[in-house]
């Protein structure tokens, strides 16, 4: 049964670095590519 | 409002003042690192050994993932002690290992700072437990807010660019605001409390033998241990008595401490700040209240000196004061205002020399209405939780106002580190609300708003409002969401949406009367919980290293002044406006229609 809570728990990790990932290649403006 | 309760605010809030603005001088310090020579040779051999320096800034996604996987593995550690205790030391009681769900949900909300209790802590988790897991998660998490909050200062402060947006260190930003912030002022208060009379001993509880016999009823459940109610919907109950009390014992002063500095509200008692071990008197629940507000309050000012404009941090802290003292203003009276339904059954609901008068349903007599009134608008204005009464026993307006004070996003003093960045996340909504009102490109401390910031902006304010209000609803149809409802009708409603907005928003208080210790409340909660904190944190980190990336412009005559009462006015309304258009309608469904039941 743990397994599946830690499981649960990796699952939210990993779309919290996806959020990460993706918020980063969201696009920037003019100012941060400078 | 009665002269107390005046007198009471407003000594709370010069108080608040005179505690804040010296520790406004420390936290800006620790945000730039400017410490004295003997911490710096204290940490340096720290950070070596860890491979890294207080010199090495991080860009925004590292800082992200460093703080992710911090905080992941606290989670870890937090489910692994509960899962374990049964076999571990400084377990007198021979607590039995905490269920799975039960453990997963109380992790999740003792990282988030959150703190959501499921279970009751005398009955449930063991000494070591409750200090190596609880009480350091309180601390980590309390200094994952600050450090978010020093980020997104810096990427205000950044001057000159190298276009790379690098936000700090994270590593060292929670060292230090763990030791040279936390740990120092816990140690304090907790001495205070202790001298005040709240227990710290690692004794088993104790059995007393009572004057008479006390009668009440409990609940009765059904084989899946679910409240049975009847065809009326009301719940079942069987009568018990008793002669014998069981006294909870435990390390209490040391977790109560930093439970109220780091705004995490988790209770060692189920009873929380009501039980007379945790706040014994009206001078320690006092503290408490300062406790709560003194850090977010601080890190106003400390704003202002990171950004070299201390009249900003002045504004910001003007704007979370007015929504709260609008805010005590609704609930003191409503509390004091009674249960029109009493009077005709002959109970006194008057304020006399003997009783504070009100409903006193859910509040403990030494600290009477106000007391209970004004801790319920801070613990809630504050993502802190921690209780002092029983929510779920306000009138439906005074409950009403905590429920508001967490859906307006925690942003009225707010959490440590969250309230700050989630204020000044609705003051770059506010400049952009101006930007288009006078057809300029918005700029907020010398750094522009633009489509990116702005789009991460929409992203920060919208997460939480989607969970509580799709966890709310899902919790509404779903057979196991209704079965934890104790009170049929709207009252049921508000302790649901109540749940889930104090849990999308890291608050943790509840409307009690909601039995969510059930698999299903436990992930749907966790959810909430997970994702209202770190879907936040990432879009803000963000912001941080856009803004960090941009050069700051110099003040012109075309720059709209942030510092003053029309830039404050613009940001109470923004954030009202927003909280408002959210949630009403669920709020009508909810306290508006039990209040205009009660009250026809």
């Amino acid at each position: 049964m743990d397994i599946v809570w830690i499981a649960a728990l990796a699952a939210m990790w990993v779309a919290m670095a996806g959020m990460v990932v993706g918020l980063s290649k969201l696009g920037a403006s003019k100012g941060e590519r400078s | 409002m009665s002269a107390s309760a005046w007198g009471l605010l407003a000594l709370f809030l010069i108080v608040l003042g005179l505690l804040a603005w010296p520790l406004g001088r420390w936290l800006a310090a620790l945000c730039e690192g400017r410490l004295p020579r003997w911490i710096e040779r204290v940490e340096g051999p720290i950070y070596r050994l860890a491979g890294t320096s207080a010199d090495q800034s991080m860009h925004w996604r590292s800082y992200a993932l460093a703080l992710l996987a911090f905080n992941a593995i606290g989670a870890l550690a937090v489910y692994g002690l509960q899962r374990l205790q049964a076999v571990l030391p400084l377990n007198p009681a021979g607590m039995a290992a905490v269920s799975p769900d039960s453990a997963f949900n109380t992790a999740v909300s003792f990282v988030s700072n959150t703190n959501w209790q499921g279970y009751a802590g005398e009955s449930t988790m063991s000494y070591l437990t409750q200090m190596l897991g609880l009480t350091v998660q309180n601390f980590f998490s309390a200094a994952t807010g600050i450090a978010v909050a020093f980020a997104l200062a810096r990427g205000f402060a950044a001057r000159s660019t190298d276009g790379k947006g690098f936000v700090g260190n994270f590593w060292v930003d929670v060292t230090r605001v763990t030791a040279w912030l936390l740990l120092p002022i816990s140690f304090v208060i907790a001495v205070f409390f202790v001298g005040q009379g709240v227990i710290q001993n690692f004794d088993a509880s104790k059995s007393v033998t009572t004057l008479e016999a006390t009668a009440y009823q409990i609940p009765k459940l059904d084989a899946a241990g679910q409240p049975l109610k009847d065809a009326q919907g009301n719940p079942v109950t069987e009568d018990a008595s008793t002669t014998m009390q069981a006294l909870a014992m435990g390390p209490v002063a040391s977790q109560e401490a930093i439970k109220m500095l780091g705004t995490n509200g988790g209770g060692f008692f189920n009873a929380n700040s009501a039980h007379p071990y945790e706040n014994p008197t009206a001078l320690s629940n006092f503290v408490q209240m300062l406790a709560i507000f003194l850090i977010p309050a601080a890190l106003c000012f400390a704003f202002g000196r990171v950004v070299g404009d201390q009249r900003q941090g002045w504004a910001i802290l003007a704007a979370m004061t007015v929504m709260f003292v609008l805010a005590v203003l609704a609930v003191i009276p409503a509390e004091q205002a009674g249960n029109p339904l009493l009077p005709p059954l002959g109970v006194d609901q008057a304020t006399g020399v003997l009783q504070a008068g009100g409903n006193m349903e859910g509040k403990e007599v030494r600290f009477g209405i106000t007391a209970s009134a004004l801790f319920a608008a801070v613990t809630t204005a504050a993502s802190c939780g921690a209780v002092n009464a029983m929510h779920d026993a306000f009138t439906p307006l005074g409950g009403m106002v905590p429920m508001v004070l967490m859906q307006l996003g925690e942003v009225v003093f707010g959490g440590v580190g969250t309230g700050l960045y989630g204020m000044l996340v609705f003051a770059i909504l506010a400049v952009f609300i101006a930007g288009l009102m006078i057809g300029r490109t918005p700029e907020y401390l010398g750094k522009k708003i633009e489509v990116h910031e702005m789009k991460l902006t929409s992203i920060a304010i919208l997460v939480t409002p989607i969970l509580v209000l799709a966890g709310t609803a899902v919790a509404v149809v779903a057979d196991a969401g209704k079965a934890g409802i104790a009170n049929p009708g709207a009252h049921g409603f508000s302790e649901i949406l109540y749940a889930l907005t104090s849990a999308g928003n890291n608050n943790g208080s509840a409307f009690a009367g909601l039995s969510a210790n059930t698999p299903f409340y436990n992930a749907l909660l966790a959810v909430a919980m997970w994702f209202g904190r770190f879907g936040v944190i990432v879009p803000v980190l963000a912001i941080a290293g856009a803004l960090a990336a941009k050069k700051r412009l110099p003040v012109t005559a075309g720059t709209m002044p942030t510092h003053g009462p029309l830039f404050v006015t613009l940001l109470v309304g923004t954030v009202l406006l927003v909280g408002l258009l959210n949630y009403v309608p669920a709020l009508a469904l909810g306290p508006v229609v039990e209040h205009l039941m009660l009250w026809k």
